[in-house]
Formats: C-alpha cells, sequence, structure tokens
C-alpha cells in the first residue's frame, strides 16, 4: 500500500515538474513589447508615405480629387457658386436652402458657411504636409520643385478662394501635428499676398501646357490664377503680365472652327466646346486652361452609369418637361413622362432657375450673339412622346397652355444653356428605353462630360479687367471683343466697357460654367448684382432672395469660432449681433 | 511625475508577478501537512468521494449501536414535487449522514430523538425532528435569499454570501418561458443597473450597458464572458436554452479582474454542464410564437394624401385672409407628376405598408442531453430556431450545436472542452423601409401586367421593392472552443492549476445579386469576413483554512488575447446577364475588389485575494497589470487595484435580538480602464483611387493623412467605490439588497473637435472627468402563502446620473468657471448626453411678422441672450438623455401545477431626462409633396395653430426640433404554465417531466412617445421599425 502511494507521489513530483516548467515558460515566452506593438494592416502611416516622388504624387492628386470635389464634383455644394446670384435662383419652393433666402441659408450654423471653409483648409493642410515633408524625402532637387510647384497650387487657389468668399481668413502654412486651438484672422489682402507668392512660385516651375497629360496643371493655370489674385490686389500691371503670359502662348487659343466628337451634327463652335469628350487638348481643344476630369466607370472617375455621381448641372439647370401633366386634345401627354436625352434637358429637375437678365437681359445686346443660338440657349424644344398628336410640335405652338402656373416656367420650362446636358450621349446604361432614350430616373441627372475650370475665354475677360483697372478701356475692348468675335457676335466699344459690361460679358462666355459667386465677391458685388437682378420665386413668403451687403462675404463657420478655444475668431460683420 | 510611478509600479509589477507564483508554491508547501497526513486526506478524499459516486454512504458502525436505533425511511421532493437525488441528510451535531439516490429516498438509522439537517446547495436547510414517526416525505424549497448561491466572479466562483462587491445573478428561469431569440431579451429590466436596449429586427443583438456611461468615446459595450473566456462573438449566437446562469458584475472592484476591459461592466456567462445524476436526461423544449408590431403608426391614405398635399399649399388652396376656408379654384393635382396624376386620375389607393409586411412566426425547437457517468460530465445539446420577422424577407434562422464534457482522469487531474457552433442565416433583404412609408398611396410597385416599376412615382427614388427582388445570401458562422486542464497540484492542499485556451471563430459569407441592383443596371457580390479570436489563460487557485476560520482563497492569472479580422470583397455592377447571379460575378462590366484586416492584442496578469474570518468579515484584493496593443507607443500598460470588504453584521452577538434573519455590509473601491479603439493614437494615411488624367486615361491613387496621431494617447481609467447591504427578514421570507456606487473616470478618451484650420477635424486625446453615480435596490420575497397558493415577487429599481467634472481645465473667458466645451457638445456639470439645442417661442402665426430666417409656419426660435439676432449663441440645455432611474416587477403565482408570471419593465425620465429627438423632417417643396406621412403628424396650417411640427411649405434657417419623454411602462413578459404530475408521468409515460406553456410579450405599451416605440426611441420616422408584440406556445418533456 504504502508502496503504491510513494510511487503515485513519486509520478506526481515528475508531472508536477512538468508543470511548473511549463508555467515558467509561459510567462517567460512573451516579449511583450513585441506583442503589443501595433503594426496597421490595411492602411499606411506618413511615416512611410511620404518618401518617394511617386508618394508625392499621390498625394498631388488627392489634392486634384478634393478640389475637384468642391468646384464641380456633386449636386449640392459646387452649386453654392451659381444658386442666389445675378444668374440664376431655386426656382423650386425652398427658402431654407440654395440661396432660396439668403436670410435663412447663409448662417454662420449652415453647411454651405462650413463646407467651403472645411473643404479649403483640407486641400491647405494636404499642400502643407507635401511641402514640409520634402526635405525628409529621397526625391531629386528637381522633383522636389515640381512637388512644390504644384502644392503651392493648390494651396494658392484654396487661399485665393477662401479670401474670395470668406475676406481675411486664418494663415496655416504648416503641417499641423498637434491640436491647434488659437488661430486668429489675417487681413485679406495678406490672404491675397500669400495666395500670389504661391502662385508665383507654381507659375515659374511648373511645366507648360503643351508638356503636361490631358487635365494635369500647368504653368498657364498658375499665371490665370495669379492674374486674378493680382486683379484682387489692385496690381494691375502685374494682372495684364501673369494673363498676357496664357493668351501669348503659343499653345493656346479660343477655337473657331468645328471640332470633336459631334462636328458633323447640326450646331456651331461654341456648342463644339461643351460636348462629351471634347474639353482636352487631346481632341485638339486649345481653349482648355485647366480641367476638371470625369471619365464614366472608372474608379476616380467619379460618373457612374448606375447611380448618380458627378457634376449635377444637368440636373439642377436644365428644366422639366418630363413632368407636366398638360395633355394633348386627345388626352395623351406629349412629353414623355420621363426624363429623355434630347434638348429637352435629360433628367433635370428644373430647380436652377436662370434669372430674367441672364435669360433675356444680358442678350438685348445682340440677339444673334451664337452663344444664344438654338443649340447653346435653349428656348424652345419639341414634343418628345410619340404617341402623342403632338409628337414634333414645339411648345412655343402651345404656349398658352404651358402658362397655367409659376411652376410652368420657373421649373417645368424656361431658357437653359445645353451645355448643362450631352443630347443623345448619356452612358448606354442609363436608357430605360434606347430607342426614346428615355432615362432612369434614379441614375441620370449627371452631366457627362468633363468641365472646365479655367478656359481661354475668362482669360481674355479677366485681362480686360485689369486693364479697365488701370484705366486702358482700349485694351479692354479689345480683349473682350477677341471672345465676341468667335461668337460672330456686335463688337463693343471702349466707352461701353465697365464692370458691368464685363460681368454681363462673363454671363454670355461662360454662363452656369463661372463659379459667379467668387467673381462677384472678389469684386464686392454680390450684394448689389443679386439684388438688382435676382428676383426668386414671386410666390414665396419673403419675396425675391433677401440679399444684403453683409453677404458679399459669407460668415465664419460657427462650429470653427467655437472650436478655436485659446483665441478669437472674429466673425464677419452682419452676421451676430454688434 | 506620476508616469514615472506608475512606470516603477509597472516594472515592479511585472516582477512581481513572475515572483508571486513562486511564492504561491514556497507558501504552499511550508504550510502543507507533512506527508502521511497527506496521504491520509488523499485517502479520505478518494473514499468519500467514490462513496458519492456510489450515492450511498455506509453509516453502519458497530461502536455506535448504544442507543435506541431506529431505521428511517424517506422521500426528498423539490419544490415542483419531484424527486432530488443528491440530498445531504445529516444528524445534527455529528459527521453521520447518507445522500438521497436517484429517486429522492434515503434510509438512515438514528437514535430516537434526533434532529435530521437535510440541504442540497440553492435550498433551505430543513431540520427535521425525529420522534417515533419512520417514513418521511420531505419536501425542499429553494433558497430565495440565495446566500448559499454561488456566483461566477470571473476565473472562479464564490458563493454569494462572501462577496464584497455588487455581484447580480440574473433570473433567467423566470424567462424561459418568453419567445426570446436572444438571451439578452431575458435580461432586460430584471437586472437593476444593467440596461438591456429593446430589438426590432429578427436575429437582432440589443444594446447593454451596466450603470451609466463611463466613457465618451471610450469602448462603450458591456465585457462578455462565456465559460470563462471574453467572447467577442455576438450574443445572438447564443442559444438562450444551452445556459444555466448569468451573473453581472457590476462595481469596480468584481470588475477589476478584467481590467482594463471591464469599466463598462461585465456579463459572465455559464453554460450547461452535466449534473450529478445517474442516468441521462434528455429535454425537449419547442415554442411557436407570432409577432406583430406593438405599435404600427398609420400612414395616410389617398383621402389623406390629398388633404396633406391641400394643406402643403395653403396659400393657394385656402382663401385669404384666414386660410381656412377652401379655395374653389385650387386644383389639388396641379403640381402632381405624370405618374402622380394617373393614380390621382383613377382612383389608386395603394397600401404601401401592408405590401411590405406580414405576421411573423418564430419556431424555437431544442434538445439535448445532460448527465454524468462516474468520471464524465456532459451537456449535449441542438437548438433550431426560425425567425420570419413582421418585415417582408426579414428573416433569421439558427442552429445551433453545443458539447460540454468535463472528465476526471485521475483524481487530481481534470480536462473539459465547452464547445459550441452558431450558424446563422439572416439572408434576404427588406424593402427600403423610408421609401415604402412616403411612396404617395397613388401609385402602386407594380403595373398592370405584374411588373415592378422602377420608379413608381416618376421621381429619382427607386421602388422600394427592388431590393426584396435580390438574390441575397448572408450566412454567419461561429465555432467556439474553450479547452481547459485542471491539476490539483500535488503535496500542496488547495493548491490547482487551470489552462483556459479559448477559441472563438466566425465567419460571415454575405453574397447578392440583383438585376435591379445599382440603379438597375444589375449588381452582384460576393464578400467574406472572418474573425478568430484566442485566448491562453493560467490560472493558479490556492485555498486555504487555517483554524478553521480563517479562510484564504487566492487566484492568479497570467494570459494573452489575440484578435484577427480580415474581409475580401469582390463587387460587380453593370450586368447584361445575371442568370448565374453571384456565382458568375466575373459578367459585370465594372468590378471592384476590396480587402481590409485588423489585429489586436492583450497581455494580462492579475491577482486576487479572498480572505475571510469565520464567515464574518470578508476582503478581496484584486490587482490588474494590462497591456493593450490599440495604445499609444508610451502607454500599452495600464495598472488596475481595487479592494473590497464584507461584514456579516448578522453574525454579531447584538444583533441576535434583530427582525433582520440577515445583514450584511459590503464596500468595495477599484480602478478599471477602458480600451480605445485600435490604431487609434497612429496617424491613418489613406489611399484611393483619386483621379483619372484624359479621355480614356487609367486611374490614378491619391493619398491623404485623414487623422492626427497622438503618442500621449493614454488609458482612460475608471474609479469607483460601491457600499452595498445584503438582508433579509421574517426568517428569510423576503430579502434584499440596496447598493449605492459612484464612479469617476478619468482621461476620458475623446475625439475632441478641433479648428477645422488644421485640415482635422478632431484629434483623439485624453480629457477630464466624469461621474457616475446611482443607487440600486431589490426586494423580493414571498408575498403569500397559503395551501397549495404561493405568490412570490421580485423587485428591482436602479437610478444612475452622470455629470462631467472636468474637460480641458481652461478657463479663457475668466468667470472662474471652467469653460464648456461647446464645439463638442460637452458641458461641465451636465450630463454627458446634455441636449443642446433651441427652444420654441411658438409658431408663427398669420399675420405675425416673421423674424429674419424665420417664416409664417415656421417655429420661432426664443433669443435666450437677448441680443437681438438668433444664433448659435441662443441654444440652452433643454434637457439630456438618460432617463432618472428604470424599475422591474416580477411576479410569480404557484398554484397546485399551474404557474403564472408576468413582468413590468419601466424606463422613466423624471425632470428633463429621458428625451428622444422626435423631429422627422419630412422636407419641403416637391419633395414634401410627393411623401406620404404618418397619420399622427401634427403639422402646422393657419387651421392648426397649435400644432407640433413646423407646415409642410417651409423651413426656417434655424429649425427648432422636437425632443419627446420616452418614459413607459411595459407589461413586458406573461406566461402561465402548467406541470404535469411527475406520478402519473413516470408511472404512465415513462417521462421525467412534461411542462406546456403559453406566454405573450410586450403585450401592452403605457407611454406618451408618439411613434414607433419609446425604448428604441424610435419616433415618426420614415424608416423607423416597430418592437413586435408576440403570442407563444410551448412544450417542455424531459425523459
Amino acid at each position: 500500500m504504502l508502496v503504491f502511494n510513494s510511487n503515485l507521489v513519486m509520478k506526481k513530483i515528475k508531472y508536477n515538474f512538468v508543470f511548473l516548467s511549463l508555467l515558467m515558460l509561459s510567462f517567460q515566452a512573451c516579449d511583450e513589447s513585441s506583442i503589443l506593438e501595433e503594426i496597421p494592416l490595411d492602411f499606411a502611416s506618413p511615416e512611410n508615405s511620404y518618401i518617394t516622388f511617386s508618394d508625392f504624387n499621390s498625394a498631388v492628386y488627392a489634392l486634384y480629387d478634393q478640389s475637384r470635389e468642391i468646384l464641380s464634383n456633386g449636386e449640392h455644394r459646387p452649386l453654392d457658386y451659381i444658386y442666389g446670384t445675378d444668374l440664376g435662383y431655386n426656382g423650386a419652393n425652398q427658402l431654407n436652402v440654395r440661396f432660396g433666402s439668403y436670410l435663412a441659408t447663409l448662417l454662420p450654423t449652415s453647411v454651405v458657411a462650413e463646407f467651403h471653409w472645411q473643404s479649403y483648409y483640407k486641400v491647405i493642410s494636404g499642400a502643407n504636409i507635401i511641402l514640409s515633408r520634402l526635405e525628409g524625402s529621397m526625391m531629386t532637387a528637381e522633383e522636389k520643385a515640381s512637388i512644390e510647384a504644384k502644392a503651392k497650387l493648390f494651396r494658392g487657389l484654396s487661399y485665393r478662394n477662401l479670401a474670395h468668399l470668406y475676406g481675411g481668413v486664418p494663415l496655416e502654412l504648416e503641417e499641423v501635428s498637434s491640436p491647434k486651438t488659437d488661430y486668429v484672422r489675417a487681413s485679406r489682402n495678406e490672404v491675397y499676398q500669400q495666395a500670389a507668392s504661391d502662385l508665383e512660385f507654381a507659375a515659374t516651375n511648373l511645366p507648360g501646357i503643351a508638356e503636361v497629360q490631358d487635365g494635369e496643371i500647368n504653368n498657364l493655370a498658375a499665371y490665370h490664377i495669379l492674374a486674378e489674385v493680382y486683379v484682387s490686389l489692385e496690381r494691375w500691371f502685374d494682372a495684364i503680365q501673369a494673363a498676357a503670359m496664357v493668351i501669348d502662348d503659343p499653345n493656346t487659343a479660343l477655337m473657331t472652327e468645328r471640332f470633336g466628337s459631334l462636328s458633323n451634327a447640326e450646331g456651331d463652335v461654341y456648342w463644339d466646346l461643351f460636348r462629351r469628350y471634347n474639353q482636352n487638348r487631346g481632341v485638339g481643344n486649345t481653349e482648355g486652361i485647366w480641367v476638371w476630369q470625369y471619365e464614366v466607370d472608372v474608379p476616380g472617375g467619379v460618373i457612374s452609369s448606375s447611380a448618380k455621381r458627378g457634376p449635377q448641372l444637368e440636373r439642377d439647370h436644365a428644366p422639366r418637361p418630363w413632368s407636366f401633366i398638360v395633355r394633348d386634345p386627345s388626352g395623351v401627354s406629349p412629353f414623355l413622362p420621363v426624363g429623355v436625352s434630347d434638348y429637352t434637358g435629360g433628367r433635370g429637375i428644373g430647380r436652377f432657375r436662370g434669372t430674367n437678365h441672364f435669360n433675356y437681359g444680358v442678350w438685348e445686346y445682340d440677339w444673334n450673339d451664337m452663344r444664344n443660338s438654338e443649340y447653346n440657349f435653349v428656348r424652345d424644344v419639341l414634343f418628345n412622346n410619340p404617341d402623342s398628336e403632338w409628337y414634333g410640335q414645339k411648345i412655343a405652338e402651345h404656349m398658352d397652355l404651358f402658362r397655367q402656373s409659376i411652376d410652368d416656367t420657373i421649373r417645368y420650362f424656361y431658357p437653359y444653356q445645353s451645355k448643362v446636358t450631352t443630347p443623345g450621349q448619356h452612358p448606354a446604361e442609363l436608357y430605360v428605353d434606347a430607342e426614346l432614350k428615355t432615362l432612369n430616373s434614379s441614375t441620370a441627372g449627371t452631366t457627362y462630360s468633363d468641365q472646365y475650370h479655367i478656359r481661354l475665354a475668362e482669360t481674355y475677360l479677366l485681362r480686360a479687367e485689369a486693364y479697365l483697372g488701370n484705366s486702358q478701356p482700349g485694351e479692354a475692348a479689345n480683349d473682350i471683343n477677341v471672345v465676341r468675335m468667335r461668337a460672330n457676335a456686335k463688337l463693343v466699344s471702349p466707352s461701353e466697357v465697365d464692370i458691368d459690361y464685363i460681368l454681363d460679358e462673363r454671363m454670355r462666355e461662360l454662363g452656369v460654367e463661372e463659379k459667379r459667386r467668387l467673381t462677384l465677391n472678389r469684386l464686392g458685388m454680390l450684394f448689389e448684382r443679386t439684388n438688382k437682378y435676382c428676383d426668386g420665386r414671386p410666390d414665396v413668403t419673403n419675396h425675391g432672395v433677401d440679399v444684403q451687403p453683409h453677404h458679399n462675404l459669407f460668415p465664419i463657420p460657427y462650429t470653427e469660432i467655437e472650436r478655436n478655444i485659446n483665441a478669437v475668431l472674429a466673425q464677419n460683420p452682419g452676421y451676430g449681433a454688434d | 511625475m506620476k508616469k514615472n510611478i506608475l512606470n516603477n509600479l509597472n516594472n515592479t509589477f511585472k516582477l512581481s508577478a513572475l515572483t508571486f507564483i513562486l511564492q504561491c508554491f514556497t507558501f504552499g508547501y511550508l504550510l502543507a501537512a507533512p506527508e502521511y497526513q497527506f496521504l491520509k486526506v488523499k485517502h479520505n478524499n478518494l473514499e468519500s468521494s467514490k462513496s458519492f459516486l456510489s450515492l450511498k454512504y455506509n453509516t453502519t458502525s458497530p461502536n455506535l449501536l448504544q442507543a435506541v436505533q431506529v431505521t428511517i425511511t424517506g422521500v426528498i421532493t423539490d419544490e415542483n414535487g419531484d424527486p432530488m437525488p443528491g440530498a445531504t441528510i445529516t444528524i445534527a451535531n455529528s459527521t453521520k449522514g447518507t445522500v438521497s439516490d436517484i429517486d429522492g429516498n434515503f434510509s438512515l438509522e438514528v437514535e430516537e430523538g434526533t434532529t435530521l439537517l437535510v440541504s442540497f446547495i440553492g435550498y433551505t436547510t430543513k431540520r427535521i425532528q425525529v420522534g417515533n414517526q419512520t417514513q418521511f416525505k420531505i419536501s425542499m424549497l429553494l433558497d430565495d435569499t440565495a446566500l448559499e448561491e454561488v456566483v461566477v466572479v470571473g476565473y472562479g466562483t464564490q458563493k454569494k454570501r462572501d462577496v464584497t462587491g455588487s455581484v447580480v445573478r440574473a433570473d433567467i428561469e423566470a424567462f424561459r418561458e418568453s419567445p426570446n431569440v436572444n438571451i439578452a431579451q431575458s435580461l432586460q429590466g430584471s437586472v437593476p443597473g444593467l440596461n438591456v436596449g429593446q430589438v426590432n429586427r429578427a436575429g437582432q443583438n440589443p444594446s447593454i450597458s451596466v450603470r451609466g456611461r463611463t466613457t465618451l468615446s471610450g469602448n462603450q459595450s458591456v465585457l462578455i464572458v462565456v465559460d470563462g473566456i471574453i467572447f467577442t462573438g455576438s450574443m445572438a449566437d447564443l442559444n438562450p436554452a444551452d445556459i444555466e446562469s448569468i451573473d453581472v458584475l457590476k462595481d469596480a472592484s468584481s470588475m477589476a479582474i478584467f481590467g482594463a476591459q471591464a469599466a463598462n461592466g461585465v456579463i459572465m456567462i455559464t453554460t450547461k454542464g452535466g449534473k450529478m445524476e445517474q442516468k441521462p436526461i434528455f429535454n425537449y423544449t419547442g415554442t411557436v410564437t407570432t409577432q406583430t408590431p406593438t405599435h404600427r403608426p398609420k400612414l395616410l391614405d389617398r383621402d389623406g394624401f390629398l388633404r396633406k398635399v391641400t394643406d402643403q399649399d395653403w396659400p393657394q388652396s385656402y382663401l385669404a385672409p384666414d386660410y381656412t376656408q377652401p379655395n374653389p379654384d385650387y386644383n389639388v393635382a396641379a403640381l402632381f407628376e405624370p405618374t402622380v396624376y394617373a393614380g390621382f386620375e383613377n382612383g389608386t389607393n395603394f397600401d404601401w405598408w401592408d405590401a411590405a409586411t406580414q405576421t411573423g412566426l418564430i419556431n424555437n425547437h431544442n434538445l439535448s442531453i445532460r448527465g454524468a457517468s462516474e468520471a464524465t460530465a456532459y451537456f449535449i445539446s441542438t437548438g433550431y430556431t426560425k425567425q420570419e420577422g413582421f418585415i417582408l424577407n426579414d428573416q433569421y434562422e439558427r442552429v445551433t450545436a453545443r458539447i460540454n464534457l468535463d472528465h476526471q482522469i485521475l483524481d487530481w487531474f481534470r480536462f473539459g472542452v465547452q464547445t459550441f457552433g452558431s450558424f446563422a442565416d439572416n439572408s434576404g433583404e427588406i424593402p427600403a423601409l423610408s421609401q415604402i412609408t412616403t411612396m404617395p398611396p397613388l401609385v402602386t410597385p407594380y403595373d398592370e401586367n405584374g411588373n415592378v416599376i422602377l420608379n413608381p412615382d416618376g421621381a429619382i427614388r427607386a421602388n422600394p421593392f427592388l431590393s426584396p427582388l435580390s438574390n441575397d445570401f448572408d450566412k454567419s458562422n461561429t465555432l467556439f472552443a474553450n479547452v481547459y486542464m485542471d491539476i490539483e497540484i500535488p503535496f500542496i492542499e488547495g493548491l490547482k492549476y487551470r489552462v483556459n485556451f479559448g477559441n472563438n471563430y466566425n465567419w460571415r459569407r454575405h453574397y447578392r445579386s440583383n438585376v435591379y441592383g445599382a440603379g438597375a443596371a444589375g449588381e452582384a457580390f460576393k464578400r467574406n469576413y472572418s474573425k478568430y479570436d484566442w485566448t491562453l489563460d493560467n490560472i493558479v487557485t490556492y485555498r486555504k483554512s487555517f483554524n478553521n476560520d480563517h479562510n484564504l482563497d487566492l487566484t492568479m492569472v497570467v494570459g494573452r488575447r489575440e484578435l484577427k479580422y480580415e474581409s475580401t470583397e469582390a463587387n460587380g455592377t453593370n450586368y447584361s446577364n445575371l442568370s448565374l447571379g453571384y456565382n458568375d460575378l466575373s459578367l459585370g462590366q465594372l468590378q471592384l475588389i476590396n480587402s481590409s484586416a485588423w489585429d489586436e492584442s492583450y497581455v494580462y496578469q492579475t491577482v486576487r485575494a479572498n480572505y475571510d474570518f469565520s464567515s464574518k468579515y470578508m476582503l478581496t484584493a484584486t490587482v490588474r497589470r494590462d497591456g493593450f496593443s490599440g495604445f499609444s507607443k508610451n502607454n500599452k500598460f495600464g495598472i488596475f487595484p481595487s479592494l473590497g470588504i464584507g461584514w456579516v453584521i448578522s453574525e454579531e452577538s447584538f444583533m441576535e435580538e434583530s427582525i433582520l434573519s440577515y445583514l450584511k455590509f459590503r464596500g468595495s473601491y477599484g480602478t478599471n480602464g477602458n480600451l480605445t479603439n485600435r490604431y487609434s493614437s497612429l496617424a491613418r494615411v489613406s489611399i484611393y483611387p483619386a483621379y483619372v488624367f484624359g479621355n480614356g486615361g487609367s486611374t490614378v491613387f491619391g493619398q491623404t493623412v485623414n487623422t492626427l496621431s497622438n503618442s500621449n494617447l493614454a488609458w482612460e481609467t475608471t474609479t469607483g467605490y460601491n457600499f452595498g447591504l445584503d438582508f433579509s427578514f421574517l426568517q428569510d421570507r423576503f430579502s434584499g439588497t440596496l447598493d449605492y456606487y459612484q464612479n469617476t473616470t478619468n482621461d476620458l478618451l475623446y475625439n475632441i473637435n478641433i479648428p477645422e484650420v488644421t485640415g482635422f477635424s478632431s484629434i483623439a486625446t485624453n480629457v477630464g472627468e466624469i461621474a457616475n453615480r446611482g443607487i440600486e435596490f431589490v426586494l423580493k420575497g414571498d408575498v403569500m402563502e397559503k395551501g397549495d397558493f404561493n405568490w412570490n415577487a421580485s423587485f428591482n429599481i436602479a437610478s444612475n446620473r452622470n455629470r462631467i467634472v472636468s474637460l480641458l481645465g481652461l478657463d479663457a473667458n475668466g468667470d472662474g468657471k471652467e469653460d464648456d466645451l461647446i464645439g463638442s457638445l460637452l458641458f461641465i456639470d451636465e450630463s454627458i448626453n446634455s441636449i443642446y439645442d433651441y427652444e420654441s417661442a411658438g409658431i408663427i402665426q398669420l399675420g405675425e411678422e416673421a423674424p429674419p430666417g424665420f417664416f409664417v409656419g415656421t417655429h420661432e426660435v426664443i433669443d435666450q441672450n437677448g441680443d437681438g439676432v438668433v444664433d448659435a449663441l441662443d441654444r440652452v440645455i433643454r434637457g439630456r438623455q438618460e432617463p432618472s432611474y428604470n424599475f422591474g416587477l416580477l411576479n410569480e403565482f404557484n398554484y397546485k401545477n399551474f404557474t403564472f408570471r408576468f413582468f413590468i419593465n419601466s424606463i422613466q425620465g423624471g425632470k428633463n431626462g429621458y428625451l428622444g429627438l422626435n423631429n422627422p423632417n419630412f422636407g419641403q417643396s416637391d419633395n414634401a409633396r410627393r411623401n406620404n406621412l404618418f397619420v399622427d403628424y401634427d403639422y402646422w396650417t393657419p387651421a392648426n395653430p397649435t400644432a407640433r411640427y413646423r407646415g409642410q411649405d417651409q423651413e426656417a434657417g434655424i429649425e427648432y426640433r422636437y425632443y419627446g419623454d420616452r418614459s413607459f411602462v411595459r407589461l413586458q413578459d406573461v406566461s402561465l404554465s402548467y406541470r404535469l404530475n411527475k406520478k402519473a408521468i413516470v408511472e404512465k409515460l415513462g417521462l421525467q417531466g412534461v411542462k406546456f406553456f403559453i406566454s405573450g410579450k410586450n403585450l401592452a405599451t403605457w407611454t406618451s412617445w408618439e411613434g414607433w416605440d419609446p425604448e428604441t426611441g424610435s419616433g415618426l420616422e420614415q424608416s423607423g421599425l416597430p418592437v413586435m408584440k408576440g403570442y407563444s406556445l410551448g412544450l417542455d418533456v424531459s425523459f
């Protein structure tokens, strides 16, 4: 018995030893710091992502995308630049959005004020990170200069636009690595000067327009933006010089002959400028200086054939005859009840209604202006329902029937710029009926083409402004007439040229293509021009868009004031208690 | 300075962690008895266990045959009258006794006049005087005071009596008959301090929290521990029928053993195992449950819809000046789009909601076998649940299987597994609900040929019935296994070593194809996600009693955990042919692949000492050192100590005369940590397809820095104390618990908002301090007992308030009071979820002048600071989202074989508490015109000047928002069961037990909240979902 027990004991001691050793091993085996070291698996860190030329180019490409997002891509914010200006107003009966009423839309707490501020500073921050990491990179001096120039172009552009919109804003030129909460506003002049210095570097160091691929930034884009900054600083001579760099460049010229994808169709050269595939230099377009690039169904190209993405000018500016409930004598709707890829405006919803000044006023000067042709400023359309006995007839032939309510002319049909749509050129997947070219209501509405950010015609008009500022009305008239000549329009005499004439000319040439708010704000004329020309819907509670003088500047976003706890970010006048 | 001390502590702790175990052994050796004693003890143990297993004591001992001996026999039954095997019958003041056999029978030779003590764990011990009676029928009663109850406290168990912290065992038995697909639903409202949210989707997991929110943006989930292993899976994967018990650890001291992950409370789930029974018991339970909404907000029908449009157009549809007389020239259909107009003309009145819903049904079947042989105890089960939801296609199916095995190889070596598989099927896509509730009743989803219409109302929104047409496959599988090994270390009595190796593997396959997907271009995808985590715990325990009075229980754990995740997605759109569905994604013209992965690690050591002196004074001390990969380089480790004391006052001599039969004081103090999200201290660079240059060009990738790094991001720590009283009175007929606690959380993990001039909107950081305090009270007892009738009840009430004590410690405005962080909506001395918003000065009526930015029919906002301008400075704290208190009341009535139970659950807001946003925005202009509304939506018109909501036509620049009171009282569970007489069954059917029951879930709710449900906080929401009411019928058979 005892023997058995001691055997057992011996056995147990043996096991015991084994377990003990195991236990000790399991404690000692842990190299705690290596177990707990955190290595991200599916994202990169800044330490290893800003090394090579290719890394830095990636960082620059993001700036393209972010800038495109602010100024062109999307239904909402890029259109803040045109709603509630002398160009047009919110035709839907909505007062607290899209500047239906300034007093209900443009508040320190509204998303309009927040979005543009945040987005431009995001671009600035991206540029700052690039600039501050140049030194530690493995790039050659040449590569460094190229990246620096690109980053500075985006930073300069952002500061310029911030100054246009908000006046003086805080200047941040470094990569921020700790929570900073003590910003103060620089003066508007200081911001412009900062923009000028960035853009001067960019203009000097960026390659020429013929040396870059389509859509890439180049020295001419920098000179154009710089020219506008100089105008804002009233450095007229510098502005004229900078604009001349663009205009005199042998690689640029206004298009004067038919060209591009639909050059054999009925139309004119101005119409050709806005057809699908026609914006880039690769197709022979020498007018585009900087074109926002879009591509259908390619990652990074934004536009999709299966979802509504990309520039939404068609959706907002094209009217919506498809929603008329007017019937022909046999009770059939003369328009198909869905959007159609024709001159009726694709899948428009008739929200951005041009002002009467834009639709009619500016054309009084010369109604036969090419930019007002039936191709470019659509004022009448054919009924598109083959089942209707009116099929093929025009609205104009039945106009009285369509003037029953305010909505008929404010939303259902009004003159609009055909540059916002692509009749017959919508992507194939969007057609519900390929023969009738009816469009999917959920996914259509995008303008399916590349979008001009800077076009040479604008450079002429910008230089005209500089000449005017420099008291050279003759030269100003000459520049304007270059643009008008291409449009076969009546020429202007120097005595007729003033800032209002130039603003009207910009309407005629650029229309909804222009970021109108930037122009009016930089001139301090938003209130004056909007008040004068923008009536808004006559039937809403507060008539007009009730724009006030203080709306010449956006409010500083309230969230930003609130978060900046260690210093005071002063609000613009008119947006709070005095 | 503080950091240095902590670092030093850290290092010291590391060393002591290593040396402790050695000391454990040494200490054990010193205390151990000489070898022969050890052998003797062992011998005794062997014998007793042998006897125990044979379930019979041989008590015949010749030297006791002196007094008058009688042989008594008897049968012991449980509260249901069923035989009770394994009950201990001892003779008072002796070591003599026996154990009842499988049929509850026993026989024992005793002296006349002796007293018998009959006991069983969880039951009140009975004293029986032996007279001249030799036949006994002894029925045992469940010990309501449950002081002998054993609770699971983390890496071990403890008698409830010895616990110094706040640990509550949930009464899941009371809810066995409720149609709860998820075990968490059985905890709803019944445990004070445990807040379980409501569910409204099939198979959904409710939200769970313990004792208020202790963090701002740190992890907020409760730690769930299943059979000793931290469970990262879904509660929905656990079959409720497999669960033996659930214990909730609420105070800092009891949670401290889990340290860094425990700040939000711990739920300890123990699954069933084999019991000491000779033969296996098979059990089948089955229920069928109907599902209909508790409350269904009605939508406007055709007439209502047209009236609504007329109201929106009030300036045209009614006549000036007071706009209450209809304008005969008004045409309600003037602005309808052609498709809506057609429906208007042909009298269409379609009920979208009816078409999207059905009566739901839950089918539930469980089969289990449990038992034990000499060395092996087992529990094997399988369960099947099929839930067809109320919403079309909202279905859930779950198959579970479990094997729990415990095998004693040698008398000192045991091993086992607790393992389960759960196979859930969530396939099916529900209709787009926000479209269902807003489509005008004038249009229909299908044309006259039965074909689906892409855009029924002619506008941008797609037909909500397109999504149910998809072929959707969504299955989630979980495999869980905890393999353990228990060793009693030789030579040192009471020293044990245990290894837990827990594994949890979950993978989800989500595949879908739909010709109407991606804007009708056709969409298909296959997405695979998998998650695996493992835990390795080395647990050493040492239990020792000295002089009968001093009891020491030491636990030490050294462990590691790792969690890994990965996903792969293949997505396609633009299919001209989807006949092969998701099985041939290559037919998509556009193909997009995605993948992601993460990994996180934990390293920890912990020590706990429980000491008690003559069951009167108790002490628990715990220290845990935790390392988590998610913290910044400089702060990987945290140390979390705690201390608890207990004093059983009723054991003191001065308490002998008290009406309280039991009174215990508990007090504890401790610190826990909280985790941040993995990688949150690192700056992230995201790389994405950014741009395409040129016509027909290819993608170039862009990169941006998305977050700011914070290399000092450190642990958030919650320090708290808890004082509690456990008491019982009237001979233990009533018992209760009272707890008061206060928790203070420091260095709160928070993404503080910063000026966007920096390029970032926030940074993860540690700020300030918040405090939670609360009180919890439970009272239960036998209210009435009369013959065959018995009524017992349990009531609990809990209240918690939180308050922000400190934030950045700044006083920039120099008013002597710390500044709020308005930019992050955090306010000193207010609760975390304060509602900071504008107040209404009433709706602007016709003829009144609207201030700038406001319109007739919109709410005017009060200019609180009186500066003449309404702006963000005019926001005030209007209340808070947290409730004031909640209570639950469970009543149980037994009459003969019937048991009737009902449970009432309530959450109350008190003054300005438990407020929920109930301000659906139905837009304005043509979107509002197209949208259908709920009947209850009380909008302004000139004829309805006192409406709750603004008019339909315009929205103000600054919108006032309505918050409603979510307080409610709910009859949550009702059940009636009938148990067949054991004898009749055993004799006639050869069964062990049969029970029939019917039950009801959420049968009635009393609330002033308008909309879907107060508890989910869903108001008149377009995409809201109702909470389900259910009636079920069930059967429970054991054989």
